[in-house]
């Protein structure tokens, strides 16, 4: 393999790997969000049980 | 990169061997590979940094977790699969791009295992002169070359097997112009004298010659020569008396030469016997110098 053909090897299994790195950088987003909401709804909840004591 | 290619260029021009070609061909895909690695790591280093930064939970959703009464660990134990898979993507193309990087040091190494790094030579005599010198068989390195200034090495026809300075080994082209061609007295003279060291009267008087008599290099005579394991003793056409380290070429010159002949009646200690050596400056000559680029 030429130097050449290495760069361009190695551009891209960078590439690929970013964006696999992106998706999965998405997705962990999406969790953390989610478990924000769902505390967010056991607040609400607590609150409202509260109320209606 | 400009620079390599002009300097690549201008050597190119000079060539007139496929050999040098391969040659230069082999030390452009080096020159060609410190870019690689220079670009194959700042790629590994980006692909550290964007898993770094985006396997990360910021304070703030940390810190507005813990108001909503949730904890780290929780959130930890929910990101863990995730962060996992993260981690794979960068081990995955950090093996990927290391395979890449080293693949022609790899080559590289596994060349240098081939390469032959002298020879053997046979040759003919009548009357006591050589009329022939030919290569009797290739001198390839083995991986048992310790120390690293001298190789063992097995000759891949015969029986040779014994540690040789690699310096002192021919490189093929000098070796073919040694073979084909003779060496004029004043030349080989030069050879001798620019790399041996001149033993006095009185410095032979005070040295203890082991084999075959104390008495033999007392009467070298002129024009003759002889050798002992890593030593070649030699009398000039005035009757003086030289030493000094073994080497194929130079032990090829003085074959080849029609001025100088061999006397196996000429003691010669070997280098590696301190004890052959009374005077201990002799000795030390050969340790000191052997790193000295011998006989070029």
């Amino acid at each position: 393999m030429i130097p050449e053909e290495q760069a361009k090897k190695i551009e891209e299994i960078y590439n690929e790997a970013i964006k696999k790195l992106e998706d999965l950088g998405k997705e962990r987003k999406i969790i953390v969000a989610g478990y924000i909401k769902e505390l967010e709804a056991q607040k609400i909840d607590a609150i409202r049980t509260s109320l209606l004591k | 990169m400009d620079n390599e290619k002009d300097f690549l260029k201008n050597d190119l021009s000079k060539l007139e061997t496929a050999e040098e070609v391969e040659k230069l061909r082999e030390d452009a895909e080096l020159l060609g590979h410190e870019d690689i690695v220079e670009l194959a790591n700042q790629k590994l280093q980006e692909i550290s940094a964007k898993a770094e930064s985006i396997g990360k939970t910021s304070e703030s959703q940390i810190s507005q977790v813990e108001k909503l009464g949730g904890s780290s660990e929780n959130l930890e134990s929910k990101t863990t699969e995730i962060d996992k898979k993260i981690n794979e993507v960068k081990t995955e193309a950090t093996e990927k791009v290391e395979e890449v990087k080293n693949e022609n040091i790899e080559k590289k190494e596994i060349n240098k295992d081939l390469i032959k790094i002298g020879s053997v030579f046979d040759y003919k005599t009548s009357g006591g002169n050589v009329i022939e010198v030919k290569v009797k068989s290739d001198v390839q390195k083995t991986n048992d070359a310790t120390p690293r200034e001298y190789v063992r090495v097995k000759a891949t026809s015969g029986n040779l097997e014994t540690d040789i300075l690699i310096k002192d080994l021919i490189p093929k082209k000098e070796e073919v112009e040694i073979v084909e061609k003779s060496l004029s007295k004043e030349e080989l003279t030069n050879l001798l004298k620019n790399n041996s060291l001149k033993i006095d009267r009185s410095t032979m008087n005070s040295m203890k010659w082991q084999q075959p008599s104390d008495e033999a290099l007392f009467f070298v005579p002129k024009m003759t020569w002889n050798e002992n394991s890593g030593v070649i003793v030699f009398s000039d056409e005035n009757g003086e008396t030289y030493a000094s380290k073994s080497s194929d070429k130079l032990r090829s010159a003085l074959f080849k030469s029609h001025d100088y002949s061999k006397n196996e009646s000429i003691g010669v200690p070997a280098v590696n016997s301190p004890d052959g050596w009374k005077d201990p400056k002799f000795f030390e000559y050969f340790w000191k110098n052997k790193n000295k680029e011998s006989y070029s």
